[in-house]
């Protein structure tokens, strides 16, 4: 089959390498029939994430059809069309019987090589580098899911693979970002960055009783898809004072809400993004959180900052005194998307929401490494790409 | 509420325990001996090294070397001096190869007694240690340990329990006579409130396949039976053992998992 493989930093491949088989009774084979790249892709693709190896193959964001179950998985029958969830989960642990299925601890078979950075273990994830598992991902013709019967949800009749691909991660993942804050009718909540993930908090925010929402970034493309499909106020932090525009918009007190949508290679500008990117740079420090100290100082006293975005490594500079002193709350984690998937897809059925407006580039799995430059660059105002395998390969620019 | 894990191996269920078969052992190799044989190779070395640093040229004909190497002759003489006085210092300090203790636990999603049942049958070794081929129940109620193929060498040793309390506790100690000695305990708690089950092990070991292994099998060892409780815990929550063999990759080279 063919499958988009790692060679190292900005060096991807589309390779024949062999199809994918069942290993344990719980896995099932999906031939997949989309598959996304991810703003956390790039973080792989820049090298910001340990234990990446050559020839790993990449990508978490997949559905397709079943193709073959194991002896044990029950609820799944060849030819179903399914989405399947990025983080891996047994679904019997302590954490998976919490619903906290990111942090199942019985699905990363390297959980020691996790445990020397972070203590203890997550979830393993799809392609994802070793420290999370080493499963090869679903930028591929062919995928195998383990834990098959608890992870893919089925999808019913009439609903268009665009419509229900993000419910593998950046739909439930902008959902949970919200959700987990116990957003009260009148919050104001403010969202840095205006990516895929931060688009769906927007409209998550919405539904959930937010009053306003406020998107941050720089890119006009996306700054504009916030406004005019998800429904929120811009800020271009480029030509206005964030934290200045944050208080004038709630009286001096700040959002309730402040939601680092960014990740570890956040822009900013200013002494601090100079300050992140030289150590960085120089690997003093692992990541760079511009935008979640911005958050840290805007939020409101009292106030919840939730961090969806991906932070690996050790951080500089964080104004933990401001979390301290503001009686802040913070909410993070990667997304425990099998709890969601069930809620959102009744939400897509019902019309709530229709995840696919994020969507600016179709694309033939063989244009993955095309397609992760342009996305890295934010050439053609690409803001989410989807790769349909066995399609023929489209032109970048629109 | 709190758990009782600071336990030793009791003596009076331990028919054979390593700390016997190591004092059995240390009659015929003595410390005195092997404190001489440390110290003359450390002599050793600092005559090589003498000779290196104090005529170099003179070596370096003899050894039909090319010319010019004299200056990295010296160097290597310095490092051999550095060694030799390492080895006649620290020799004075060696003791008898000690007993090597490693403890863990780990928290499992069932019932005591499931828990209990499940880590009493030892034949479920080979599939939890992967350096494990096979383990045979005999006739006589041992276990047959046989490793995979280590250097060309399988090793094969048997273990029996030698006391078992259910579902609270068994101990578990190897027959003399094996390649290797070892003996322990595992002990089994109820968490409660829906938690599960602690198990704790403690693991008391001589050190395994002769003298060469020091600090890095002890450590190896630790690592070992830390990841074997790990897929014991999943194949009793899950079913299955969690794993990424035989899945497709692209194309692997050496310098690719080592550099980002």
């Amino acid at each position: 089959m063919k499958a988009n493989c790692y060679y190292g930093v900005h060096d991807l491949r589309v390779e024949n390498v062999p199809d994918p088989k069942l290993l344990n009774p719980r896995d099932a084979i999906v031939k997949v029939t989309s598959t996304a790249i991810c703003g956390s892709d790039l973080h792989l693709y820049n090298g910001y994430i340990p234990g990446v190896y050559g020839g790993d193959i990449l990508g978490h964001e997949f559905m397709g059809e079943v193709v073959e179950v194991g002896k044990a998985v029950k609820n799944l029958h060849v030819g179903d069309r399914v989405v399947v969830p990025f983080p891996i989960a047994c679904g019997n642990c302590y954490s998976c019987l919490r619903n906290e299925f990111s942090l199942c601890e019985n699905s990363n078979p390297n959980a020691f090589m996790a445990e020397k950075l972070w203590g203890h273990s997550p979830a393993g994830l799809f392609g994802y580098s070793h420290l999370l598992g080493g499963y090869a991902g679903g930028q591929a013709e062919y995928a195998r899911v383990p834990f098959a019967d608890v992870g893919p949800i089925r999808i019913p009749e009439g609903l268009s693979d665009d419509q229900v691909l993000f419910l593998s991660d950046i739909l439930p993942t902008g959902y949970m970002a919200v959700e987990q804050c116990n957003v009260k009718s009148g919050d104001v909540v403010a969202i840095w960055g205006a990516g895929p993930v931060a688009q769906f908090a927007i409209k998550s925010a919405h539904l959930l009783g937010a009053e306003r929402v406020i998107a941050i970034d720089r890119f006009p493309e996306r700054l504009n898809m916030a406004r005019d499909k998800a429904g929120a106020e811009i800020i271009n932090y480029e030509q206005t004072d964030v934290l200045e525009m944050l208080n004038q918009l709630t009286g001096g007190r700040g959002p309730d809400v402040c939601i680092d949508a960014v990740g570890l290679e956040a822009h900013g500008h200013g002494f601090f993004a100079n300050y992140d990117k030289i150590k960085q740079w120089l690997r003093l420090q692992t990541d760079r959180p511009t935008a979640l100290r911005e958050a840290i100082t805007a939020c409101r006293t009292g106030g919840t900052v939730s961090i969806p975005g991906v932070y690996g490594g050790f951080l500089d500079k964080i104004p933990f005194g401001a979390i301290v002193n503001k009686a802040l709350t913070i909410k993070t984690g990667q997304t425990h998307v099998q709890r969601y998937l069930k809620p959102l897809l009744e939400r897509i059925q019902h019309g709530e929401i229709d995840p696919s407006f994020v969507i600016t580039h179709r694309l033939a799995l063989e244009q993955a490494p095309e397609a992760y430059h342009m996305f890295k660059n934010k050439q053609n105002d690409c803001i989410k790409v989807v790769l349909k395998p066995g399609s023929t390969p489209m032109p970048l620019a629109a | 509420m709190s758990y009782e894990v600071t336990f030793r191996v009791d003596p009076t269920n331990s028919r054979t325990r390593p700390s016997e078969l190591i004092q059995q052992r240390g009659a015929s190799t003595g410390d005195a001996e092997r404190t001489a044989l440390a110290r003359g190779l450390g002599w050793l070395s600092i005559g090589i090294g003498l000779s290196e640093v104090l005529a170099p040229r003179r070596l370096e004909r003899g050894n039909g070397m090319r010319e010019q190497q004299a200056r990295l002759l010296t160097l290597m003489g310095l490092r051999e001096l550095m060694s030799g006085a390492f080895f006649a210092v620290r020799s004075a300090g060696w003791k008898r190869e000690e007993l090597r203790e490693t403890t863990h636990s780990i928290a499992v999603q069932k019932p005591l007694d499931e828990v209990y049942d499940s880590m009493h049958d030892l034949s479920m070794l080979p599939k939890v240690f992967p350096h494990l081929a096979s383990v045979r129940v005999g006739a006589d109620g041992r276990y047959r340990v046989r490793t995979q193929p280590l250097a060309g060498k399988q090793y094969e040793w048997a273990l029996e329990i030698t006391d078992a309390v259910r579902p609270e506790r068994f101990s578990f100690c190897s027959v003399a006579g094996g390649a290797i000695e070892h003996s322990g305990v595992m002990v089994f708690k109820s968490l409660g409130d829906g938690r599960g089950t602690l198990v704790t092990v403690q693991l008391l070991s001589s050190p395994a396949l002769g003298r060469a292994s020091a600090l890095g099998l002890s450590i190896a060892l630790s690592h070992a039976l830390k990841a074997g409780l790990r897929r014991w815990k999943q194949w009793m929550e899950t079913g299955e053992i969690a794993t990424t063999e035989g899945q497709p990759t692209g194309h692997r080279t050496t310098l690719g998992s080592v550099l980002p």
